[in-house]
């Protein structure tokens, strides 16, 4: 038996049809037609505790909607989701206790208070003992570094330091699970790099799980050991970081800029001209070439003026990986 | 309980960073004040009617606007906002009954607001209320027990009336129409003694007229200790039925829920 155990999830989605114009609208007072939307289906998966799994597809996938089936916030159609025992949805109020979520593009601030008052209304929520609390409180506010705004109220932050601020009240009680729904939107270079220090180091001491959502394959690479991708609601690859690589990932992007009108391309094996406008040449190398090699040889034959190389974005990867799929099946 | 207590002090914190509003909450609450009294004033004259004096109606409109603003919720509104943009998921991560959370958030929000009021609203009553009567303890504890249990059914019907939010997304409506009964049913305006018979018998099947107008009558002392109990019995069985009600309406709601916006 797993820590968190996933069966069978299935959310629908029923969307009235909207049809275009004031006539469309009127029409649609009288009779509406639905749409069902499959959000997730089928999706299945179990972790154990302490693992920190990295939760990736395109965006409208489906990773909120099980995250959020996950943390008790909606009722699946079909399935059965599990976490240590509790049926998230249906013993909510305990689940919450014990979980911790971030949704990136969501705040769980007092708009009008400084982020201090939040932090007390959580002290209470989660009855966290007073002298643990002061210490994460503390331990927390350094490895974010926050002190500059704790005491601004929160309409007056900007966007990464609310996310700052929520990444701590999600962490504040000590959470055996922690949910990141792209929790580095909108962070710079140097806090996303301090998140995901923080959340390493959260796994490491207090065997924290961690489920992390993410269009930044960076985040991935620095803290997950294992990848669940999905699209369309359906699960496509469950493995470590390593299987996805070497199943999907074969290559990188090369960008090459021009100053002058570039020479004719030369259509080869061994590259792809992905995009190409007069300036700017998008390609991927096709063989098992490495980034040296081909850097040299794109130089060689087309004297570009800068040459940027690329890893391949998770949106590339999953529309290969669902193209893939589709001609394996 | 505690986190309760907290929700409703940081609630009433969040209310306090608007100072502006309070003071425009005071000017209108006295202008509403003062119509009122003018208007009875006029109606009334000197004399009685129906067993209605001046000083009684002055007391009637006097506890009538600290105890509706106090109840004053738009839990409709509230669903309904958090709906649109999704923040509905936030509220349901944490570990706390959502109806208690609005509640403390409610009266959290109307505290300030009815406190500030009351001041220059008492200062222009005193000078009238001469010759009014006031209670005694007996009237006055039932009072306190019939107002209290007011200020819940005020809340539960809000609240019920709010979860249809979640069937019908947008339902800026729903306030308007318990405004409206309210007003009626439970004599918010025009006290429901001064009514005809259809209308009178007709609130003593709704749940309005115990909201605030029997603690009223009971303040006024116009109810005797009998009729006291028996308006605070059927209160309390209101708010049964009304809580149970919103815990299937609850249920049905989570059911129910989307949450826009990813």
């Amino acid at each position: 038996m797993s820590f968190i155990e996933v069966t069978d999830l299935c959310k629908d989605y029923r969307i009235a049809k909207q049809e275009k114009g004031i006539a469309g609208a009127v029409k649609s007072l009288f009779h509406r037609e639905y749409t069902v939307k499959e959000a997730v289906r089928n999706v299945s998966f179990s972790l154990e505790k302490g693992e920190v799994v990295g939760y990736i597809g395109p965006n409208g996938a489906g990773k909120s909607t099980t995250i959020k089936m996950l943390s008790g916030v909606l009722l699946p159609t079909s399935g059965v989701a599990k976490v240590g025992d509790i049926i998230p949805y249906e013993n909510r109020k305990e689940n919450a206790k014990r979980i911790g979520v971030v949704f990136g593009q969501r705040s769980q601030l007092y708009w009008d208070l400084p982020i201090s008052d939040t932090f007390d209304l959580y002290e209470s929520l989660y009855s966290v003992p007073k002298e643990r609390f002061r210490k994460n409180c503390d331990f927390y506010t350094e490895l974010l570094d926050m002190k500059d705004f704790l005491h601004q109220p929160v309409r007056q932050l900007s966007l990464g330091q609310k996310m700052k601020a929520n990444i701590a009240i999600a962490l504040l009680h000590d959470p055996e699970v922690l949910y990141l729904d792209e929790p580095t939107i909108g962070l710079d270079v140097t806090s996303k790099k301090v998140l995901r220090d923080a959340l390493k180091s959260i796994n490491a001491q207090r065997n924290t799980t961690i489920i992390l959502t993410t269009h930044d394959m960076d985040d991935i690479e620095a803290v997950c050991q294992r990848l669940i991708m999905i699209d369309q609601g359906q699960k496509l690859f469950d493995g470590t970081l390593e299987d996805f690589r070497s199943k999907y990932n074969d290559g990188f992007t090369v960008k090459l800029e021009f100053d002058t009108v570039p020479p004719p391309w030369q259509e080869s094996g061994e590259y792809e001209l992905l995009e190409g406008d007069e300036r700017h040449w998008l390609i991927k190398s096709r063989t098992e070439m490495t980034a040296k090699a081909a850097m040299i040889d794109l130089i060689g034959k087309y004297d570009p003026t800068n040459l940027y190389v690329q890893e391949e974005r998770i949106e590339d990867i999953v529309r290969r990986a669902y193209a893939l799929d589709e001609v394996g099946c | 309980m505690e986190k309760y207590w907290l929700v409703f002090k940081k609630s009433l914190k969040s209310e306090l960073t608007y100072r502006s509003a309070a003071l425009w909450g005071i000017i209108s609450a006295t202008l509403s004040f003062l119509i009122q009294i003018f208007l009875w004033r006029a109606l009334l004259g000197t004399g009685v009617r129906n067993d209605t004096s001046f000083p009684d109606m002055l007391l009637y409109v006097l506890l009538n606007s600290f105890i509706s603003p106090l109840t004053r919720a738009n839990v409709a509104g509230m669903i309904e906002n958090a709906m649109i943009d999704g923040t509905i998921s936030m509220e349901l991560l944490r570990p706390i009954s959502y109806k208690g959370y609005m509640f403390s958030q409610t009266i959290g929000k109307n505290i300030y607001g009815v406190v500030t009021a009351t001041v220059p609203v008492m200062l222009i009553s005193l000078p009238l209320l001469s010759g009014a009567v006031l209670p005694d303890m007996v009237h006055i504890l039932l009072f306190f027990m019939s107002a209290l249990l007011g200020i819940a059914l005020t809340f539960e019907v809000t609240y019920l009336a709010g979860l249809l939010a979640f069937w019908l997304q947008r339902c800026w409506f729903i306030r308007f129409y318990l405004h409206g009964l309210r007003s009626v049913f439970g004599g918010t305006m025009v006290p429901i003694w001064f009514y005809p018979e259809i209308l009178k018998n007709l609130s003593y099947f709704l749940p309005f007229r115990y909201m605030t107008f029997e603690p009223i009558n009971i303040f006024l002392m116009k109810s005797s200790v009998e009729q006291a109990w028996i308006s605070i019995l059927a209160a309390f069985l209101w708010l049964i039925g009304l809580s149970l009600a919103g815990k299937l309406v609850w249920r049905a709601a989570m059911k129910k829920l989307t949450v826009n916006g990813g």
